[in-house]
């Protein structure tokens, strides 16, 4: 499926500092735009509702940017938010040459309900959301659907089951994206002593949590 | 309670709680996060009772993810007594937590559930915080 391709229309801008504070106060982004070809970097604005708009499908995000007259073809890299607000801060275009290959994050969006959630009341795990390919940007796909349907308790699917004719996939073909895991034993607190035997069992397992998560962190 | 298996010095210095969280501001592992507006110490007992919160409202779904962990260690003096006689001994750990930082995550359920989950936790912490989600959901 190839992506679609968002117009987004942009103001040049002046840089510093100041200048982007002012642009922010009025819903705009700082952005830039760079790329194999391009001899010196463009800056420019783009309203933020725009951006949002953007950032809030999950699929590689193209655009048609147009800038002074120019349309440029182009793909959204990089957006820094504000920790706090979550307000894009400033976003990095990269500017697409129909020859030259690039490296970027695709999407996995899974499809169905897999058979071991349906029959077994199983958990569908995702540790992987997105993938690094190489591609030239005509076979840039829009996201990788996989589905699920046939799998069932304890089964997963990695990188190396993808069907990616054409793109070059640079993560590690051992990597899982997602895992059927088993239903927890037990059901919902019923008595204090239960209560407690399941605060004392669940100890264990919020410490492999925070572990988990201190490790990919780094 | 979360606790380091060991730690370098027992007793160290207390930080500022300057500025904003520069790392683990964005979600990493969920698809819902509760997200720090302040900036304090928490406990190990307040992670873990905000632990318990999620897992009873979640009953048993899902999955959660701890992003703090307590690793200073805080030392205190016992009650009625003098000042001076040397530092207090250790007595028990928090983590540095600063406006942004994102405290836990949950993955595997509905925005409902997380959101009823999230706002149980906040009510166990000291600080003003946000329920967030990844912008690609609906």
């Amino acid at each position: 499926m190839k992506p679609t391709k968002y117009e987004l229309k942009a103001e040049p801008r002046d840089l510093g500092k100041k200048n982007s504070d002012t642009l922010r106060d009025e819903k705009r982004v700082p952005a830039v735009l760079y790329g194999p070809r391009v001899e010196e970097n463009l800056h420019f604005s783009v309203a933020e509702i725009d951006l949002e708009k953007i950032l809030s499908i999950p699929q590689t995000k193209l655009q048609k940017l147009e800038l002074d007259g120019k349309e440029y073809d182009t793909l959204l890299k990089r957006v820094e938010f504000h920790p706090v607000t979550d307000r894009p801060v400033h976003a990095d275009f990269y500017k697409l040459e129909d020859d030259i290959a690039l490296s970027l994050n695709i999407p996995v969006v899974l499809v169905g309900t897999a058979k071991g959630v349906r029959e077994s009341g199983g958990r569908v795990f995702q540790p992987v959301r997105r993938i690094m390919v190489r591609v030239l940007p005509e076979n840039i796909p829009a996201q990788f659907e996989i589905d699920i349907t046939a799998l069932g308790v304890n089964q997963s699917l990695s990188v190396g089951d993808l069907d990616a004719e054409g793109i070059e996939i640079l993560d590690d073909p051992s990597r899982t994206i997602v895992t059927i895991a088993p239903p927890k034993s037990g059901s919902a607190f019923s008595s204090a002593e239960d209560e407690e035997e399941l605060v004392g069992a669940e100890e264990g397992e919020a410490s492999e949590e925070t572990a988990d998560a201190a490790e990919a962190a780094e | 309670m979360l606790e380091p298996k060991r730690i370098h010095r027992r007793r160290v210095h207390r930080d500022k709680l300057r500025g904003n969280a520069n790392r683990g501001h964005q979600l990493a592992f969920g698809s819902f996060g509760l997200k720090a507006l302040e900036p304090k110490f928490i406990t190990s007992r307040q992670i873990e009772a905000c632990r318990v919160a999620i897992s009873r409202s979640l009953q048993r779904e899902g999955k959660t993810f701890i992003r703090i962990f307590p690793d200073r260690p805080i030392t205190s003096k016992p009650a009625e007594t003098r000042m001076g006689k040397g530092k207090g001994t250790l007595d028990h750990f928090i983590a540095v937590v600063k406006p942004g930082r994102i405290m836990f995550e949950i993955a595997g359920v509905t925005e409902e559930k997380a959101k009823e989950a999230l706002r149980r936790a906040s009510h166990k912490l000291p600080i003003k915080t946000k329920f967030i989600k990844r912008r690609d959901i609906g």
